[in-house]
């Protein structure tokens, strides 16, 4: 019985000391991870944005975050882009679109203009079957982007669909060989994305967080949520002052 | 036993994946290009390495009847230590492995490694054994997926070997290509050592 006592606690003693040398690392290697994910993240914005801006002026645009709500309570976030901090129009939506493919989510970063047409796309995310759903991210040799993405490229990001479910569409987009499922689940993730972009648009929320592309990392949706209610009820009574 | 001996057994004469099938999870699931062996065979000498060294050394004061959950946890201690680094140092490289990184301490070469030698060798001998193993287990890695990315996507450490006109046969680099390649590899081992065996008269 005591022997069995002695065994837990070397056990226990052992693991505790496994836990604090990866603590330890740990801290060495996190803020590189942190700094590698907001590093990736911008970049892909600044690549999904090219095109719509002039080059120059890709690291001065300004990105307004805000947030959709995709089911009752659960808050993803997008951006909605200036040129300028002048500027009244925004230029651009960028949002991540998540979308269950053959063999797992696939993450899609996209950028519309302000009348939803697809500027550029960027396959950010996937588990596909390498060879059939992963050739969405298979640069040609040769080429400077994945051909897959330049199909988007033009279309109407409400209403992209796989040619073979609508063949007589304008804004139809060819499958991958092999892998249509992939190519409509990015297809159909594209349009319920900006459906909800499009809501949140029109609804005009009050923009919570503004800064340029390295400010922006932080998102705390309570804060958000407090801060938006704020300025709503704020606005409210201008509106009834103004009455 | 030698230091030469002891170094190079684990490249042929006991090689990990070829000779003593340990790892094959492991060995099948990412050998589609020369870049992921040569990373995930890195990963796992670190890993083999590090835990045979602490195995070794703390033989004396490790209790028999729960050796097996300390090596687990020595080696799953490690084993973290090489996903956080990559994730933090070599983004590139651990997306593409993904979920094989952590699976390391699955992988039976370790564990085996823990319980079949350095348990019961000394920290030298050990770190010797586990270097050798590793390197082993790199080259059986190397092997299959040479062939595999070559012949289904026509590159080599992802440069284009046959210009970009090239089509493969794709099933090379999905799943039933790893199990395909092994065998023919294995087939090969063991066709060389009879053909051997029977020209030294029927002795290994």
């Amino acid at each position: 019985m005591g022997n069995m006592f002695k065994l837990a606690a070397i056990l226990f003693m052992v693991g505790g000391i496994a836990a604090g040398s990866l603590a330890f690392f740990n801290s060495f290697t996190k803020p590189a991870i942190e700094k590698l994910k907001t590093e990736t993240e911008t970049k892909a914005r600044e690549y999904v944005l090219e095109g719509l801006v002039p080059e120059q002026n890709i690291k001065s645009v300004i990105y307004e975050k805000d947030s959709l709500e995709i089911q009752k309570g659960s808050y993803e976030y997008f951006y909605k882009v200036k040129e300028n901090e002048t500027a009244s129009n925004y230029i651009a939506y960028i949002f991540l679109a998540k979308g269950s493919g053959f063999s797992g989510v696939v993450e899609t970063m996209v950028c519309t203009d302000s009348q939803f047409k697809i500027n550029r796309i960027k396959v950010l995310k996937h588990t596909e079957t390498p060879g059939l759903g992963a050739e969405a991210q298979t640069i040609k040799y040769g080429d400077k982007e994945p051909f897959f993405e330049t199909w988007f490229k033009g279309k109407n990001s409400l209403k992209v669909v796989v040619e073979k479910d609508d063949s007589g569409s304008q804004d139809k987009v060819q499958s991958l060989t092999g892998a249509t499922i992939t190519t409509r689940a990015i297809c159909k993730s594209i349009n319920a994305y900006t459906e909800l972009v499009k809501k949140n648009i029109e609804n005009s929320v009050p923009v919570v967080y503004i800064g340029s592309a390295d400010t922006v990392v932080s998102y705390d949706h309570e804060k958000a949520m407090a801060q938006q209610d704020s300025i709503r009820k704020a606005n409210a009574q201008v509106t009834e002052g103004g009455k | 036993m030698d230091f030469k001996k002891n170094f190079t057994k684990g490249f042929f004469k006991d090689n990990p994946v070829f000779v003593l099938g340990l790892g094959l999870c492991a060995t099948l699931a990412v050998t589609t290009n020369m870049i992921n062996a040569l990373g995930m065979g890195a990963a796992t000498t670190f890993v083999l390495i590090g835990s045979s060294v602490l195995v070794s050394a703390l033989k004396k004061v490790t209790p028999n009847d729960i050796r097996i959950p300390i090596f687990v946890v020595m080696i799953a201690t490690f084993v973290t230590i090489v996903d956080l680094s990559m994730k933090a140092w070599f983004p590139a490289l651990s997306s593409s492995l993904g979920i094989f990184i952590p699976l390391i301490v699955v992988n039976c070469i370790i564990l085996g490694r823990a319980e079949a030698y350095a348990f019961k060798n000394s920290i030298w001998n050990s770190a010797v054994d586990a270097l050798g193993m590793g390197i082993g287990f790199t080259i059986a890695l190397s092997l299959m997926s040479g062939f595999r990315e070559i012949i289904g996507s026509g590159t080599f450490f992802g440069f284009p070997l046959f210009g970009s006109g090239y089509k493969g046969p794709l099933m090379m680099i999905l799943p039933p290509g790893g199990f395909l390649m092994l065998g023919l590899i294995l087939a090969f081992i063991n066709w060389n050592s009879l053909r051997k065996s029977n020209k030294n008269g029927g002795v290994k």
